[in-house]
């Protein structure tokens, strides 16, 4: 036939172009492409059914050839080895379509040819093509190490399909060394695992129920798969090739393709003791590290037994064939561990038989609840397995249940309960009667001590390292430092600092911008470097660190520091800074945050928008936090990010103002002092300033401010200095209360544009007070001071022979409250 | 402070009230409350408590009619005052001011001079708001219910409450 010679024709030349094709011959693979294409339109037409798989595993492969034309396959040599095990694949199928007694050739085969192939293809992510999808973990960590999991399955372990491989590869267990950069993403992994497992348990004993229920099998597919793929991305080889051959034969089973039988899930339930003892073994070496290589228990026969099943050459067989099944040697194993009474055991096996015998044992006793599935699932599986196979080792198995995971919402209420009963217990404690018993105080001061310590262990479980987010930081710094042509040495400290998850989740983009502009504007050249004086390549320290309550993360480069002059003439150029304005160094550093502020000529497509920075501070002053900069032209910058320890208890200094108290967060403030009258300056429009040891500071009034009463004599109050982006305010305030923790409460939506107020706190009596936030407020007082200007002058326009009216409080208050825009129209 | 008089009243938005109660089944109880010694109505479904009045946090860059935010159990709410939501004149609380807390997506509590009773008012007895021309907004009028000789105001709670923006941002200056 013309169609068929056609195809032949061009599976002859993918087969020769794919024995010597590089990864990096672009030309080649163009036209291995193109010929995969010309194929694909020859089978697609064709309506002759043999052709089908052909045209599915063309598509295959051409999807490959242009991951791999496109760059975009992460692992080269792992899908050049995937084009190669694909085009043996086509010319196997090639064959035999052209056979005259096509017919003969077992339909079924012919569908594994392609699904093998497909499958390749299904794989590709967790190869290294593409977008490495595996479970759990974020694409940023991978770094190349899908390279050992993808080269150890495709050619050789990889290959379910019999014929490209003919006979099943001897499988070779390569020794497993556990990098320290893994630890912790292998440590995840051990919960997991187990948890999939006991779900592959608990849908095998359903499959046993049901045989064809092909959603049963897909339910047992999914946790397998799942195993498989972290495996993969964590170089577990055997676990990652034990998991995929078995994975093979349940395809079979779910495509209908081989029956489900009892030996099947038997064979099954083996594969998974022996994951459970690989994970286990994993996790023993965990919690005590002995030597570099990780042992492992032999896995190479099973896969070999799996691959010779797979390829038809060998059956499932139940080693206990007679007693498979068998309901009493369950209801034997049960009463022998414990599990259940022999008087249960008998009731369920009553129950079975007025059932007309449909169901089995161990699932009546599970549904009984005198056993669990895992339990039924143990005591079947020491019916087919030797016991030497299934005795995991104990430590291991208990190291790993040590963690539960726990939906964050349950978390986030109990930390808010525990607030709640924080402050009931400051309330009970507050009461005079307390102090009028000294057995009531005793009590009361008891209870104190254990709320105090329920409160931490709730805080405590919300914490976890930060180690996870500085790895992703790592490899955005190598990503972004080969981008920029520079060399850059990421040198990292304080992994095992503990932070809130919240604070993680919020802390990761500030340190993603904050890094790339450090290795992007911080870093020189190599060759400005060599002139400089230092050395070629630049070093960006990234650190976190507990100080006094707070977290510190800093970050450091020792590169060109920032320009000061440059800053200023650019904050001038943009409208930020007045001409002839002061600034002090943090006032200058600080524009970087300005909203589209940067001072990159050219914006490159690592940075320069001046989007980034203002991110950044966003998200730290959401959290609470704020940021400093230091930085030494030549030398280098520094910035230093303090944050609360958590995100619903602060640290609250409560002031009263007026009828109204207040709470500033202790982090902020820096000093509360009562001015003396000398100390005082009044300037016109700027209201008042107050010297604090030769600098000087703009007074805030809140009651005028927030429209709640008359202005304050500073001399005759209390003076709240308050840090504010790097800068420093006086807030007047009548009165210091004191300070006390409070459980931080969200204003809600409809208080979202508040400036100057953050959030509110109930205080020890049950009232509600406000939290404010210093930025905002003096935000809001620059403001206020321009609108009592232009004011001014329109009243001056308006009614020239009326005397100023700068601080008349009437006037101020009025204009607090109106939003009056005829008046600043400007 | 009581520079608040130069504000207009805050509801003026006048445009022509669509007919409000349109596909909407209008029978069925309602919690009625005096204000201004007008009777008013709201949906029962609505209402998830009745508080008297306690010690209410004032918020700053509100307008006036927000008086503040409590404390319900925890839960930190806004707070409006109906007088002054609807420009009449503030009065002073006593006890029987009361905080009727509703459920308009999140919950606020509304204050009001006293709270009545319950009625049963079947949808016969609704007759569409009046329209009393284009300088009163009947906008957030569900409908008249009549019980007995009285007539009451039927409160569409959801439009009083969650029109307008509880923060008054000032006035944007350039620079």
């Amino acid at each position: 036939m013309q169609t068929d010679k056609h195809v032949a024709s061009l599976i002859d030349a993918l087969t020769r172009a794919a024995a010597t094709v590089k990864s990096d011959d672009l030309p080649e693979l163009a036209k291995m492409h193109g010929w995969c294409e010309a194929l694909m339109a020859a089978t697609g037409s064709s309506a002759a059914t043999p052709a089908a798989p052909l045209f599915e595993a063309a598509k295959g492969l051409l999807t490959i050839l242009a991951a791999l034309i496109l760059g975009e396959a992460g692992d080269e040599k792992a899908a050049l080895a995937q084009v190669a095990y694909g085009v043996a694949a086509l010319a196997e199928l090639g064959a035999a379509t052209e056979t005259p007694e096509a017919g003969e050739c077992p339909a079924e085969d012919d569908g594994d040819v392609a699904t093998a192939l497909n499958r390749v293809f299904d794989e590709e992510p967790a190869a290294g093509l593409a977008k490495p999808a595996t479970a759990g973990e974020d694409g940023d960590d991978t770094g190349g190490r899908p390279a050992v999991a993808a080269e150890g399955r495709v050619p050789a372990a990889g290959s379910p399909d019999p014929r490209p491989v003919p006979a099943a590869a001897a499988y070779q267990s390569e020794p497993l060394r556990i990098g320290p950069n893994e630890l912790e993403f292998v440590r995840g992994f051990i919960p997991e695992a187990n948890e999939h497992m006991e779900a592959i348990e608990a849908a095998l004993l359903e499959v046993e129920r049901a045989p064809d229920d092909t959603e049963q099998i897909n339910a047992l597919f999914r946790p397998f798969h799942t195993i498989k793929g972290a495996a993969g991305f964590l170089s577990l080889h055997d676990i990652n090739s034990l998991t995929h051959e078995v994975e093979t034969v349940l395809d079979q089973a779910r495509k209908g393709k081989r029956q489900v039988t009892p030996a099947l899930i038997d064979l099954v339930f083996d594969v998974v003791d022996i994951l459970k003892v690989q994970v286990s073994a994993i996790a023993a070496w965990l919690a005590d590290p002995k030597g570099d290589v990780v042992p492992q228990p032999p896995v190479a026969e099973m896969i070999e037994h799996l691959r010779r099943i797979v390829a038809g050459a060998a059956e499932p067989e139940s080693r206990n064939q007679a007693t498979a099944g068998a309901p009493p040697k369950l209801g034997e194993t049960l009463v022998e561990r414990g599990v259940c009474p022999q008087a249960v055991v008998d009731f369920a096996l009553e129950r079975q038989k007025s059932d007309a015998g449909n169901r089995k044992t161990g699932e009546i006793l599970v549904d009984l609840g005198a056993a669990t599935t895992r339990q039924v699932g143990q005591a079947l599986r020491t019916q087919s397995v030797p016991a030497a196979a299934s005795a995991p080792p104990a430590r291991a198995a208990s190291v790993a249940d040590l963690s539960v995971r726990i939906d964050t919402a349950k978390l986030d209420a109990l930390v808010d309960m525990v607030g709640e009963l924080v402050i009931a217990q400051t309330q009970v404690r507050s009461n005079p009667i307390v102090a009028t018993d000294a057995k009531l105080t005793k009590d009361v001061a008891q209870a104190a001590k254990i709320v105090r310590d329920v409160q931490e262990v709730a805080m405590a479980m919300r914490m976890v390292p930060i180690g996870p987010t500085f790895q992703k930081m790592a490899r955005l710094v190598r990503d972004v430092s080969h981008k920029a042509g520079k060399s850059v040495e990421l040198i990292m400290s304080g992994e095992e600092t503990e932070l809130d998850k919240n604070v993680i989740q919020q802390i990761s983009d500030p340190l993603v911008h904050m890094l790339r502009n450090a290795v992007d504007h911080g870093v020189e050249a190599p060759e400005a470097r060599r002139v400089a004086g230092k050395s070629e390549t630049g070093h960006v320290h990234l650190s976190a660190s507990h100080q006094a309550g707070n977290i510190v993360i800093e970050i450091r480069d020792d590169g060109r520091g920032m320009d000061r002059k440059a800053l200023i003439a650019k904050g001038i150029e943009r409208g930020l800074v007045q001409p002839g304005e002061e600034l002090t160094d943090q006032q200058a550093y600080q524009l970087i945050f300005a909203p589209g502020f940067s001072l990159a000529a050219q914006v490159t497509d690592i940075s320069g928008r001046g989007v980034g920075m203002d991110v950044v501070r966003r998200n730290i002053e959401q959290l609470r936090g704020r940021i400093e900069i230091a930085s030494e032209p030549g030398k280098g910058s520094r910035f230093t990010i303090r944050l609360p320890l958590t995100l619903a208890i602060i640290d609250g200094m409560i002031v009263r103002v007026g009828t109204e108290r207040f709470i500033f967060q202790t982090i902020t403030v820096g000093q509360a002092l009562r001015p003396r009258r000398e100390h005082i300056t009044t300037v016109q429009q700027k209201g008042q300033l107050l010297d604090v040891r030769g600098r000087l500071l703009p007074l805030i009034q809140l009651g005028p401010l927030f429209g709640l009463g008359e202005r304050i004599d500073p001399c005759e109050a209390m003076v709240v200095i308050a840090q504010h982006d790097g800068g420093q305010v006086g807030i007047v305030v009548d009165e210091l209360i004191g300070q006390q923790q409070v459980v931080i409460k969200s204003l809600g939506e409809r208080f979202e544009g508040l400036r100057g107020v953050s959030g509110a706190a109930i205080l020890g009596d049950g009232k509600v007070g406000l939290i404010l936030e210093t930025s905002g407020l003096v935000a809001a007082h620059n403001k206020h001071l321009t609108v009592q200007r232009s004011n001014e002058e329109t009243s001056r326009v308006v009614a020239a022979a009326r005397p100023s009216t700068v601080n008349r409080p009437g006037v101020t208050e009025a204009r607090a409250g109106l939003a009056a825009p005829a008046l600043v129209a400007t | 402070m009581q520079a608040v008089a130069e504000q207009p009243p805050p509801v003026a938005v006048n445009e022509p009230a669509p007919p409000p109660a349109a596909g909407r089944e209008l029978g069925g109880k309602y919690l009625t409350f005096l204000l201004d010694d007008e009777e008013h109505g709201l949906e029962i479904l609505k209402v998830r408590e009745i508080i008297g009045i306690m010690d209410i946090t004032r918020v700053p860059q509100t307008p006036d009619f927000v008086r503040g935010v409590i404390n319900l159990r925890g839960k930190v709410i806004p707070v409006i005052d109906l007088r002054l939501k609807f420009g009449l004149q503030p009065a002073e609380y006593n006890d029987q001011t009361c905080i009727i807390v509703v459920d308009v997506g999140l919950l606020m509590g509304i204050i009001v001079d006293t709270v009545q009773e319950v009625h049963d008012i079947p949808a016969s007895n609704i007759e569409p708001p009046p329209q009393l021309g284009a300088h009163v907004d009947t906008s957030f009028i569900l409908g008249m219910g009549k019980v007995k000789d009285d007539v009451k105001i039927l409160l569409d709670i959801d439009k009083v409450l969650t029109g307008e923006e509880l923060v008054q941002v000032q006035a944007a200056v350039s620079g």
